[in-house]
């Protein structure tokens, strides 16, 4: 590679090198047609559907034979003021939750780390990673029987101890702490396995050289578990950020309820309740397409940032 | 020999992928053949041509299959509809469920693949409206001229539903009866505590009083006395006849312009506003469920009832969610000895009546989409199931397996086995919604009989649900604001009657009354406008 790049070969050489290195290995270059077949068909030939965003779309006429209106979805869609309501919305709730949830499989991974009892160890991971393989339909149904108001098992111990029952799910505040809070109890564990992975890359001596010089477990977790899974935060930070704006259709939806609608009406429900339920499939396409390119920008600029700092990014 | 087992590795997956591309031919050209087999079949309709003709038709699946019976798309009934419409007529049908909760998306995303079934069906008008707009739908017209057996039995007045800029884009299904909701009570409860069966609002309020402070089915303190769950939901219960029964007289212009259809709750009507009011007053008194609007799929109401928590509600009337065997009723039977609910109609208006609102006399919109090639088929598939015979069979089964005659009313069979073949019969005959048997007091007692040991509280609270009913006021054109802001107008409407209920009652008129003028604004004001722009010109 550095050879090819040397000043003294002409352009054309490059070429040639080039062409004869993909000859070369042309076996290779087989294998990979497989998949890249498939990120073209699957995720490349779909996007054309985004075109819809710029039409009038009807369904029956599909995307070659609908009439196109420009931007004119666009302007509906920043002329509704529920547009900015949902906007916001997203960005709070996927912004906390990055507050919140994204330490929390960090401090799991560090104590997890130093379990030294392989048994225990194992098990508190398995118990740690179930909640992620329920669905948000059952955590709902859970949530439900924990905190409603009238026979919630959190509820009934607190008017039970002569309290006034706490509406956890009816006052959009306290749904807030109920919606992160669940966030943090169904992701953390799963969260964990990255950076515990991570861990095991640590290279031993260090943590052998810091016994001799006579650093405690607190110390070692500071100056060498978490600088040498600092990489690996990163990389997660930025692919969070990237998130910011996407945020999950079952989560909000399923949760969410006519109360807490000033918090809980998100993107992703506000495209499945415009695209899907009244039909407008252009207004909703394009407010999929906004959220897409904030997205877009969100990753190139933490990117960069990271880039700047000295890290290495993800490109 | 590296090599070499590298060669033979990327051979091996040359042949995989080679393999892979002309199976996906073959599947196409397989394809291809039947298509152009079936077209041609169609056109020449009247050919004994060998080749089957494949009908897709939509049916409800409402995920209730009993354990035993088959699934939607292939039971005891599509096999009988097999063997006496499809066989004689070398057509093959084909049952493509829909999960009745989401129909209308997914009935969207059928139509828009191009790859829906022959014969559609929803209920939202909207949906509808859209169709129409965008030429989606088949013009019936001229092809409902050759089914006499369905023109006969739906009549004008039902197929004039179905008119959409002077054509027949829609077949509606026939309502012989519009009831819609009644309200329900512990009888056994008000004997104990010797109360009357409450007549009026005032009356339905101390008797729930009553129910919350004496607690007369001993809950320990669970009981609810008017239960609901949540409002957007497709549950059967609501209490919008309560407080519709607010609204006052309006002038017919009012009514046309202030009335909104899909559901949407018409709070800008005069008196709603004291409805929702008094239903707060219920709220701040401990009488209604506060956690009703976490329910959003109707179970924990069914549950709270069938458990004997519950003193009164209001539901749809004559419903099997609540009657038919082993479901609430039934369930709570065996929960509390004795326990028995009946139909009431307290809530009175201004005038000592009880208004409520009732359904048109038809069902659902039956349609066909343009990409059908098998229009002709489809109609002849609905004008077979008209024939008094085969409604008949289709709405009660066999006689002696699913019902026996008793006063020359079919008699629904409930033992198990009679269930693992008639469970969603209702849903398969799609051009009925209800059995007709020619007088609404013929109908009444007909419908009873679908819910043996509940044929007394069935045909009374039909009664009561059809009483001082009035139906929704009809356009000749769709109301287009409606079709653009519906969706989100119904959200919010929802919002601030749900908000208003439980708010505290300081801050009532504030949250309500803000509310209104946020729901004017967010497109309200262009309904009525356009609803009003319509009658105008209607009455011209």
């Amino acid at each position: 590679m550095d050879r090819s790049l040397a000043p003294s070969k002409s352009l054309p050489a490059i070429k040639r090198r080039q062409a004869k290195g993909i000859w070369k290995d042309y076996q290779l270059y087989m294998l990979l047609i497989l998949p890249i077949a498939y990120f073209i068909l699957f995720k490349y030939v779909p996007m054309y559907g985004a075109a819809i965003a710029f039409q009038d779309y009807s369904i029956f006429k599909g995307v070659t034979g609908s009439e196109w209106i420009g931007l004119e979805n666009f302007r509906e869609l920043f002329k509704m003021e529920q547009f900015y309501v949902v906007v916001r919305n997203t960005l709070m709730l996927n912004f906390l939750d990055l507050i919140v949830s994204f330490p929390a499989p960090i401090i799991l991974a560090l104590l997890l780390n130093e379990l030294r009892v392989a048994w225990f160890k194992k098990t508190a991971q398995t118990l740690l990673y179930l909640p992620h393989f329920i669905s948000w339909i059952i955590i709902g149904g859970l949530v439900y029987q924990m905190f409603a108001n009238n026979g919630g098992l959190v509820n009934n111990v607190v008017t039970s101890l002569g309290f006034d029952s706490i509406p956890f799910l009816t006052e959009k505040n306290h749904w807030l702490l109920v919606y992160l809070g669940t966030g943090i109890w169904q992701s953390a564990g799963w969260g964990t396995i990255i950076y515990l992975a991570a861990m095991t890359g640590i290279n031993k001596d260090l943590y052998e050289a810091a016994d001799v010089d006579g650093a405690g477990r607190l110390k070692k977790m500071w100056h060498i578990t978490l600088p040498g899974i600092r990489p690996t935060i990163i990389v997660m930070l930025i692919m969070q950020l990237g998130h910011i704006m996407t945020i999950g259709f079952e989560r909000p939806f399923v949760m969410g309820n006519t109360l807490v609608m000033d918090y809980a009406e998100v993107i992703s429900t506000f495209v499945y309740k415009a695209g899907l339920q009244s039909a407008q499939f252009s207004l909703a396409t394009a407010m999929g397409l906004f959220q897409a390119l904030v997205g877009l920008f969100f990753v190139v600029i933490s990117n960069t940032i990271a880039k700047r700092f000295g890290e290495q990014g993800i490109w | 020999m590296h090599a070499k087992q590298r060669k033979w590795f990327v051979t091996s997956a040359a042949v995989v992928l080679l393999a892979s591309v002309l199976s996906a031919c073959g599947n196409s050209n397989d394809n291809n053949s039947t298509n152009t087999s079936d077209a041609s079949t169609s056109e020449g309709a009247a050919n004994t041509n060998k080749e089957k003709v494949t009908l897709k038709v939509e049916v409800f699946d409402r995920g209730n299959a009993p354990a035993g019976a088959g699934p939607v798309t292939d039971n005891f009934w599509t096999q009988w509809i097999q063997t006496n419409f499809g066989d004689p007529n070398n057509i093959k049908l084909e049952f493509v469920p829909v999960p009745r909760n989401q129909e209308v998306d997914k009935l969207n995303v059928l139509m828009a693949t191009g790859d829906a079934p022959d014969l559609v069906f929803t209920y939202d008008m909207n949906t509808i409206y859209n169709y129409v707009k965008d030429d989606g739908l088949i013009d019936l017209t001229s092809l409902i001229e050759n089914a006499p057996n369905l023109k006969k039995f739906l009549g004008d007045e039902v197929l004039n539903y179905g008119v959409f800029n002077d054509k027949q884009y829609t077949i509606p299904a026939k309502r012989p009866l519009q009831y819609t909701q009644s309200t329900y009570i512990r009888k056994d409860w008000l004997d104990k505590l010797e109360l009357p069966v409450p007549t009026t609002t005032e009356q339905f309020y101390e008797t729930m009083k009553a129910f919350k402070e004496k607690d007369p089915g001993q809950t320990g303190g669970k009981v609810i006395p008017y239960d609901f769950s949540s409002l957007d939901n497709t549950s059967i219960t609501s209490p919008f006849v309560l407080v519709n029964s607010f609204v006052n007289k309006m002038s017919e212009e009012e009514f046309y312009s202030l009335t909104s259809s899909s559901y949407i709750p018409e709070i800008t009507k005069p008196g709603y506003k004291d409805g929702v009011q008094y239903l707060n007053k219920f709220y701040q008194e401990g009488l209604i469920n506060p956690d009703f609007a976490l329910d959003k799929d109707g179970k924990q109401f069914e549950s709270d009832v069938a458990n004997g928590y519950v003193g009164a509600f209001t539901a749809l009337a004559a419903h099997p969610n609540l009657m038919a065997p082993g479901k609430v009723f039934d369930t709570l039977k065996q929960n509390v000895p004795g326990a028995e609910y009946i139909a009431i109609d307290p809530f009175t208006d201004e005038e000592g009546k009880t208004p409520k609102s009732i359904y048109d006399p038809i069902g659902m919109h039956i349609m066909i989409p343009k990409t059908s090639k098998h229009a002709a088929e489809a109609i002849k598939y609905l004008d077979w199931m008209s024939q008094s015979d085969v409604l008949f069979t289709l709405q009660n089964g066999m006689e002696g397996q699913h019902y026996t005659l008793e006063n020359g009313f079919p008699k629904a069979i409930t033992t198990d086995e009679a269930k693992k073949t008639f469970y969603n019969n209702t849903d398969i005959a799609i051009i009925a919604n209800g059995k007709d048997f020619g007088s609404i007091e013929k109908d009444i007692e007909a419908t009873s009989y679908q819910f043996p040991g509940y044929e007394e509280i069935a045909k009374q609270s039909i009664q009561n649900a059809l009483k001082d009913g009035y139906s929704m006021p009809r356009f000749d054109r769709p109301i287009e604001s409606e079709i653009k802001y519906g969706t989100t107008l119904k959200a919010k409407a929802y919002e601030i009657v749900v908000k208003s209920i439980l708010a505290k009652p300081d801050q009532f008129n504030k949250i309500f009354d803000d509310g209104v003028k946020e729901y004017l604004k967010l497109g309200g004001q262009a309904i009525q406008d356009e609803r009003l722009a319509a009658y105008q010109e209607m009455k011209k």
